[in-house]
């Protein structure tokens, strides 16, 4: 029995994709000048198709909610008030002269997408005062390093302590952040940086 | 021909195979059928030398000797291995196994089956095609200690090798979990109703606020700013108390500021900060309509992620209407996370050469800080403390601007903050000592 042939790879946007970064890539190196006009276009190109991702992201949370809808799905009550929400904020920026700086667009956006960002990431707090009190000691491998550091950055950062923290402990603290703190993150970002730069490689040329 | 019994299916397999032909099963450990199936003269004995001379040494390998049977092989007889083998003529044939061993043997996990179908090299399964019912896999009988095992196993965390002391930790529950909630909710709730003076306190001054403000007390007038914003309303409780007095005394050294996000919600968010740092300067400085009209301020929303900075700083034109072609004179990131600090120093600093002047969260401070000690960042403003000690010299050097109420009550909010989690980690660690002293 013969399997199923993989779909061969799609020459046209590999050779695409290849061209323009090496585009992208002789740009940034500054040695042609003159390929700077076709790096702004791309660039460009950049923005309209992601405005154009965008538009089809929300098309596609729009029809897969309103589908919900139609078929009396679990939860469907949660897809109206999405759908309602897209409409009305919508509605608010199309028909309006100011757009995006519409009066119901401002106060939707001061009543409810403000406060509520704002009140998700202070729970953030909880959690974090939490897993303080349970993974922060001593007792763990390793937990006597964590515990030290995050008490010394803890203190260092303290606006309370700057009355009566010595300036030693405070360069001790910057020295702790600066060198091998930063060590380990240089290392880090370099290894995922070539890692980076392997898999476009393989993306572009090794499809199997 | 002698074959070999899969100890798992039991299913007869040639020998020498290594593994079974209907489940996979490894087959090199175990012994061949010889002593169960007496099979007619094995190709190993008939290849013996036939003249080997029966005074050899005793030395010599016991092959050597016609009179000696030939040990079998470890693993069978494999004549494909030998160094003379001449082709599948040489393989012995098949034969079909008899009905008589289809008697019962004992399986290591009966009616479990391998993972993978195995592929069929010369043997038919006969098993499964004489008794389909008895192939059909089985409920494996595991002792119920044993599944109580597995399942305690499986509940609890994967264990590291050799660190098993890791979650041997006394088990803290979720007892104390609403305390720390109420504790934390209490410390917040508390100073921010009563206002309490203290724990106030002086932030340290960090390296890289005086310098962010002698850097932009020393811009020119109508000086070109390119602004990034990269925060929304989530981080706006830090960031805007960062971002206001820098914003502030941008607008007094009337810097032509250009906005630019990646953020959906940043450019509302840029608009009202902007809008309270016009409000505060127009409030100390009687700044006139016609004078505010100059600087209306363009804030653009860009898609497309991190590499279109690259258009910002290539060529401003492109995304500003009416910003002049050449560098601007400063840009300043004011971001929630260090990623945005780097995304612009990656992706828009190499192309125009500007400083860069970073405002960002406390939490960005330690990955940022060794920028700003090589100098790809001018100037970093972190956190309260960075906030603070911006508010404090743009009121020392310019007392028109006064410092912001609601920045010392942040403090005293924060500190509070901080005594909780200072209090949960040693609340933690004194239970780690309490319960070692219960332990026998």
């Amino acid at each position: 029995m013969q399997s199923a042939r993989p779909a061969p790879p799609n020459y046209l946007v590999i050779a695409l994709a290849f061209a323009v970064s090496v585009v992208i890539v002789i740009d940034r190196m500054g040695v042609a000048p003159w390929l700077q006009p076709v790096t702004e276009m791309l660039y460009r190109w950049g923005i309209v198709l992601a405005a154009f991702g965008l538009l089809l992201g929300v098309l596609n949370v729009a029809w897969t909610h309103l589908r919900r809808v139609f078929l009396g799905e679990s939860n469907w009550p949660y897809s109206i008030a999405l759908i309602a929400a897209l409409v009305v904020v919508l509605a608010s920026g199309l028909f309006s002269p100011r757009g995006a700086e519409s009066a119901l667009t401002e106060w939707l956006f001061d009543s409810i997408i403000a406060p509520g960002q704002a009140t998700l990431f202070a729970l953030l707090a909880f959690f974090m005062v939490a897993a303080a009190y349970r993974y922060l000691r001593v007792g763990r491998n390793g937990g006597g390093w964590m515990l030290a550091s995050a008490l010394l950055l803890l203190t260092a950062q303290a606006p309370v302590s700057g009355v009566w923290m010595p300036p030693a402990l405070a360069q001790f603290a910057a020295w702790m952040l600066d060198v091998p703190g930063m060590a380990t993150l240089r290392g880090a970002l370099m290894g995922s940086s070539i890692a980076l730069a392997l898999a476009a490689v393989r993306f572009m040329f090794m499809t199997k | 021909m002698s074959i070999i019994r899969c100890p798992h299916c039991g299913t007869a397999n040639r020998a020498g195979s290594n593994f079974c032909n209907s489940c996979g099963t490894e087959l090199r450990a175990a012994p061949p059928a010889h002593a169960q199936e007496p099979a007619p003269a094995t190709a190993g004995a008939e290849e013996a030398p036939p003249s080997a001379p029966a005074t050899e040494e005793p030395s010599s390998p016991p092959h050597a000797s016609p009179a000696e049977p030939e040990p079998p092989a470890p693993v069978g007889d494999q004549p494909w291995l030998r160094m003379e083998f001449g082709g599948e003529s040489e393989v012995p044939p098949f034969e079909e196994e008899d009905e008589s061993l289809h008697a019962e043997v004992a399986r290591l996990a009966p009616g479990m089956q391998g993972l993978l179908a195995p592929v069929r090299i010369a043997v038919r399964n006969t098993d499964a095609e004489a008794n389909p019912e008895r192939m059909r896999p089985q409920p494996p009988h595991i002792p119920l200690e044993q599944m109580r095992l597995v399942r305690r196993h499986m509940e609890s965390p994967p264990v590291l090798g050799g660190a098993e002391r890791f979650w041997q930790m006394p088990d803290m529950g979720a007892f104390h979990t609403p305390w720390l909630y109420l504790a934390l909710g209490l410390a917040i709730l508390l100073p921010a109703l009563l206002m309490p003076p203290w724990p106030h306190g002086a932030p340290t001054q960090w390296p890289g606020v005086e310098e962010a403000f002698l850097r932009v007390q020393g811009l020119p007038a109508q000086a070109h700013v390119t602004v990034y914003w990269a925060y929304d309303p989530a981080t706006a409780g830090e960031l805007d108390l960062a971002a206001l007095p820098v914003v502030e005394h941008l607008l007094q050294r009337r810097a032509r500021l250009s906005v630019v996000s990646l953020l959906p919600t940043g450019p509302a968010t840029a608009r009202r900060l902007i809008e309270r740092a016009r409000l505060e300067w127009q409030r100390s400085e009687s700044l006139t309509a016609a004078a505010e009209s100059t600087w209306r301020i363009p804030v653009q929303y860009l898609p497309g992620g991190a590499p279109m900075l690259a258009l910002v700083a290539q060529n401003p034109a492109q995304v500003f209407a009416g910003a002049p072609p050449e560098p601007p004179d400063l840009a300043i990131v004011f971001g929630a996370q260090a990623e945005d600090v780097q995304h612009w120093l990656e992706q828009a600093a190499p192309l125009n050469r500007t400083p860069v002047i970073a405002v960002v969260g406390a939490g960005a401070d330690p990955i940022l800080r060794p920028y700003w000690n090589s100098g790809q960042l001018v100037g970093l403003v972190s956190g309260f403390d960075g906030a603070y000690s911006y508010q404090a010299l743009l009121s020392e050097r310019l007392p028109r601007l006064e410092r912001s109420p609601a920045l010392d009550s942040q403090l005293v909010l924060q500190d509070w903050g901080l005594i909780v989690f200072f209090g949960a980690i040693v609340l933690g660690n004194l239970a780690v000592v309490f319960r070692r002293r219960q332990e026998p």
